[in-house]
């Protein structure tokens, strides 16, 4: 995911979180008369920054009024931090897949 | 049924929460008021709305304490918790109250009429599981400090001395009751992280504050209720502070959470 997949990452955050389709999304659109609550929003970032790698910092949070906000706010963001990768497991066995539904660590978000 | 570990454990905190009321925040509605100050109380509409509007909602309080005893039978910590709690908020709808009255804001009559018209209506609890209870808890009695801090600062800053204070003493109780929530709710999440957290996602999704809705001329006192919450402030002066007392982000929220359905 890149700076550009945003406004499509959002779209599918907005409809993920709200049951409904937004449309398109215009930069000047205020986000409240989307029908998004606070609560709801902060989820859509928390979406937005998981697929997109990135991490907005809290205080960043409360100055989101309108579409263009959340774009500029995600394009500025910075890359997520990642865990620190584990000891190396060892390697599979020839012929046996890794675990089914398990993440590669370096994929894994840090807290 | 909570297990005998996570009883004892809350007996503990209540224990810890009741010492520390009782040695170092308890006050009465009598003497620890600045009643004395009462000619410079102004006449100011908004403030007499407000406090109004808070002791309406501070008057559910039966209905409250039933919701929470009812859920918490077996658990001698919890229940005596609340048994406490309903003591304080007693005395913060006495203490607006008296507030109205003394200050001759509102009539003996109109208080009656306006007590009347609150008991007509009867609040319900918004979950039925005491750990879901445990975060609304949580998140409402810090919510209500929020609130009651910016209508200290209104009174302050229209040089009301006697509702500045009256405000102080109740919002100082809210975030007493608010830490105790947190560290029940930390319980929770050391005995069942993936519930706990479920829990605290729904309850974040589908939280409203009481009783607004219940009190008479609604739409009259709606900017009481937002007062202090525009633009995502629930979010930054609420949720994300108690997020972080329970040493929690908003990635841990929704990442265990994700499997509920966000239907509101
Ligand atoms: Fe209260
Ligand atoms: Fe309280």
């Amino acid at each position: 995911m890149t700076p550009t997949d945003i406004p499509h990452v959002l779209h599918r955050a907005y409809q993920q979180v709200t049951q409904r389709d937004p449309g398109t999304l215009h930069r000047d659109t205020d986000i409240r008369a989307l029908g998004v609550d606070s609560v709801q929003l902060l989820e859509i970032i928390v979406i937005a920054e998981t697929e997109l790698g990135l991490r907005v910092p809290d205080a960043a949070l409360g100055g989101v009024e309108t579409i263009g906000d959340l774009y500029d706010m995600l394009g500025r963001a910075a890359p997520q931090a990642r865990t620190p990768l584990p000891a190396p497991a060892p390697a599979p066995a020839q012929g046996q897949a890794p675990a089914q539904g398990q993440a590669p660590a370096a994929a894994r978000t840090a807290r | 049924m909570t297990s005998i570990a996570l009883r004892e454990a809350f007996h503990r905190e209540f224990m810890t929460f009741f010492e520390r009321a009782e040695r170092t925040r308890r006050w009465n509605v009598f003497d620890d008021i600045p009643w004395d100050r009462l000619d410079e109380v102004p006449a100011r509409d908004e403030l007499a709305l407000a406090a109004e509007t808070f002791c309406g909602i501070e008057m559910f309080l039966p209905d409250y304490l039933q919701a929470h005893l009812s859920l918490l039978a077996g658990d001698y910590g919890q229940a005596w918790f609340s048994a406490n709690w309903g003591y304080e908020e007693a005395k913060h709808a006495l203490a607006l109250r008296e507030y109205l009255l003394r200050s001759g804001r509102r009539t003996e009559t109109q208080m009656r009429e306006f007590g009347d018209a609150v008991t007509a209506r009867h609040w319900e609890p918004p979950y039925r599981t005491p750990r879901q209870m445990v975060v609304y808890s949580a998140l409402q009695e810090l919510t209500t400090f929020v609130s009651y801090r910016e209508q200290r600062e209104l009174a302050r800053r229209a040089h009301d001395p006697v509702l500045a204070e009256v405000y102080r003493l109740i919002g100082r109780d809210e975030m007493a009751h608010c830490r105790f929530y947190q560290r029940i709710l930390g319980l929770h999440l050391d005995e069942d992280r993936t519930g706990t957290l479920k829990d605290l996602a729904h309850v974040v999704r589908t939280f409203r504050m009481p009783a607004h809705e219940l009190l008479p001329d609604r739409e009259d006192r709606e900017s009481v209720r937002t007062t202090g919450f525009g633009n995502g402030a629930f979010i930054t002066e609420v949720l994300l502070p108690s997020l972080g007392a329970l040493g929690l982000t908003r990635h841990d929220l929704y990442s265990a959470a994700a499997t509920v359905p966000a239907a509101r």
